[in-house]
């Protein structure tokens, strides 16, 4: 896995490449609640790279928008791959997550 | 293409994800399958590893965990058998995927990914062990008309 992570005008957009697994997302998590330490509650996940998620990858991606809920800040998720996009409707978060297409809309919606 | 049987012995850390990784890698590379079955495979197979790992053992001791794949161009047999708590993966009921999120438990998932992405589950407990027997159709034209898993 590798992250990619910048601010775009208190946007903070993370490019996650390669696998979430339940190796890798300790590492995801770490970094999006250093972010959350550092006051930002904008958040961009754009998964246009990511290619395998598993139940361990969307914990992290629940327990942060359930945390940004209560903070009042906001995540936005973009650029899903098929395989990702269809893990995340058999979990039924698909209903829970803003989920955009691409990278631009994610930052004009957030 | 070709048939491959596979046994791969684990222990109960997760730093053992990377053999079942490399073990999906040689087996994408001698069936004839597409890359997208095989993330469901791969994803099939670490729910299941991992699923013991966190919450199958009561001690913090080493434990064997032994996986058997064996697999031609229609489908994937997967074993799996493990010494710890007895766990009835196909009696394991469905988490509730339309409550509010915040009501929204993080448990369960896992279990509910291997019965969506697998055809067929059996479960036996045998002289302390837990055996688990799945199956997957990997022709995306030879799918099972219906499946024995009852979260589909």
């Amino acid at each position: 896995m590798e992250i990619d992570q910048k601010n775009n005008n208190g946007i903070e957009i993370f490019s996650v490449k390669g696998s979430l697994d339940s190796n890798t997302s300790t590492e995801f998590e770490t970094l999006i609640y250093a972010a959350l330490e550092n006051g930002q509650r904008k958040l961009i996940l754009n998964l246009e790279n990511l290619d395998y998620i598993s139940s361990a990858g969307i914990r992290v991606m629940l327990k942060t928008t359930k945390d940004l809920k209560r903070m009042e800040g906001n995540i936005v998720l973009c650029a899903l791959q098929d395989y990702v996009k269809e893990v995340f409707e058999i979990a039924g978060f698909d209903g829970y997550l803003n989920i955009e297409h691409n990278l631009e809309t994610a930052i004009q919606i957030i | 293409m070709g048939k491959i049987n596979l046994s791969i012995k684990l222990k109960n850390r997760l730093i053992d994800l990377g053999k079942i990784k490399k073990a999906v890698l040689k087996m994408s590379s001698s069936v004839d399958c597409t890359k997208r079955k095989f993330k469901e495979v791969h994803l099939v197979l670490e729910e299941l590893f991992t699923n013991v790992v966190n919450h199958g053992f009561n001690d913090d001791n080493e434990h064997d965990i032994e996986l058997s794949l064996s697999c031609d161009d229609k489908s994937l047999k997967i074993r799996m058998e493990d010494d710890g708590k007895p766990f009835d993966l196909t009696a394991a009921s469905k988490p509730d995927t339309q409550c509010a999120i915040e009501k929204r438990l993080v448990g369960g998932l896992g279990v509910h990914f291997i019965k969506h992405f697998v055809d067929e589950c059996k479960y036996k407990r045998k002289q302390g062990k837990n055996i688990i027997e799945l199956k997957k159709y990997i022709k995306d034209n030879g799918q099972a008309e219906k499946s024995t898993c009852d979260s589909k």
